[in-house]
């Protein structure tokens, strides 16, 4: 058992004490408890990396925007909390950085196509992929699925809007900001695609694995 | 009076905690790129 799962199960069982809750309860509560303190970790390393990188706007858009599209399409895991903060904080990090320092320099008709393609390729994941499920929690509900994979859509076209919405704006003022937010937004559901295909298991495994996971037992467990 | 103040807090963190977990549990995983094991009650069959 690692630290957090021990931290989330002491707190859950001194709550459910106090309310006399059944074990049932308490399992409840220690798995909320989890995803608070994870999530805030999570969160903690990316924008530490973002500070200490001049990258912290950029890190947290690129996170956020993969993290809302994640809870509709699910994705690829690796097997510890503490593997999770590192690879995610890296992942974004490094992303925030190629935002930042290479695409803000290429000319903006190539950036459009890349946008463009970007969006055909999310769209296609979505609609072929969405949504993966894992050896801890596979999705077998067939309502469940179907109504994951319309959030995952709508989410990607809601964004889609706000990309365009925000180079429109780019456009009309010159001002770096616009272009900086769209392709953040872009890059982190790009990301999150790319984790529901073989290529982003083979990338996520590769670095887990490497510290000390066994992300193999992950692999498309409802599929 | 400092019990009563006790079990307001963990009922508060008790529904708070709830929700985190059922709301979780409605998506398709985990926030970010961990996915522990869901609780019974709260799990598909």
């Amino acid at each position: 058992m690692n630290s957090i799962e021990k931290i989330s199960k002491s707190f859950a069982h001194v709550v459910s004490t106090n309310l006399s809750l059944d074990s049932d309860h308490e399992e409840v509560l220690a798995y909320g408890a989890f995803a608070l303190i994870q999530t805030i970790l999570s969160i903690l390393a990316i924008a530490a990396f973002g500070l200490v990188f001049g990258v912290f706007a950029e890190s947290m858009i690129i996170s956020f925007a993969a993290a809302i599209l994640r809870k509709f399409s699910g994705g690829v895991h690796a097997t510890k909390p503490l593997n999770c903060a590192v690879i995610g904080m890296i992942i974004f990090g490094v992303l925030a950085l190629l935002v930042k320092h290479v695409l803000l320099n290429m000319e903006f008709v190539y950036l459009t196509g890349l946008l463009i393609a970007e969006f055909v390729f999310v769209f296609y994941v979505m609609f072929k992929y969405s949504p993966v499920g894992s050896i801890n929690k596979p999705l077998k509900n067939a309502d469940k699925r179907k109504r994951l994979k319309k959030q995952s859509l709508i989410f990607t076209a809601g964004m889609l809007i706000s990309d365009i919405v925000l180079t429109g704006a780019y456009i009309h003022t010159y001002n770096i900001q616009f272009l900086s937010i769209a392709l953040c937004i872009s890059t982190g559901i790009l990301w999150q695609s790319i984790t529901l295909v073989s290529l982003g298991h083979i990338f996520i495994e590769t670095l887990d694995n490497f510290m000390g996971g066994t992300t193999i037992l992950n692999r498309r467990a409802n599929k | 009076m400092k019990k009563g103040l006790v079990l307001k807090v963990m009922t508060l963190a008790a529904v708070m905690l709830s929700f985190l977990a059922t709301t979780t549990t409605a998506s398709a995983c985990w926030w970010g790129l961990y996915q522990p094991e869901e609780p019974k009650m709260l799990r598909e069959e």
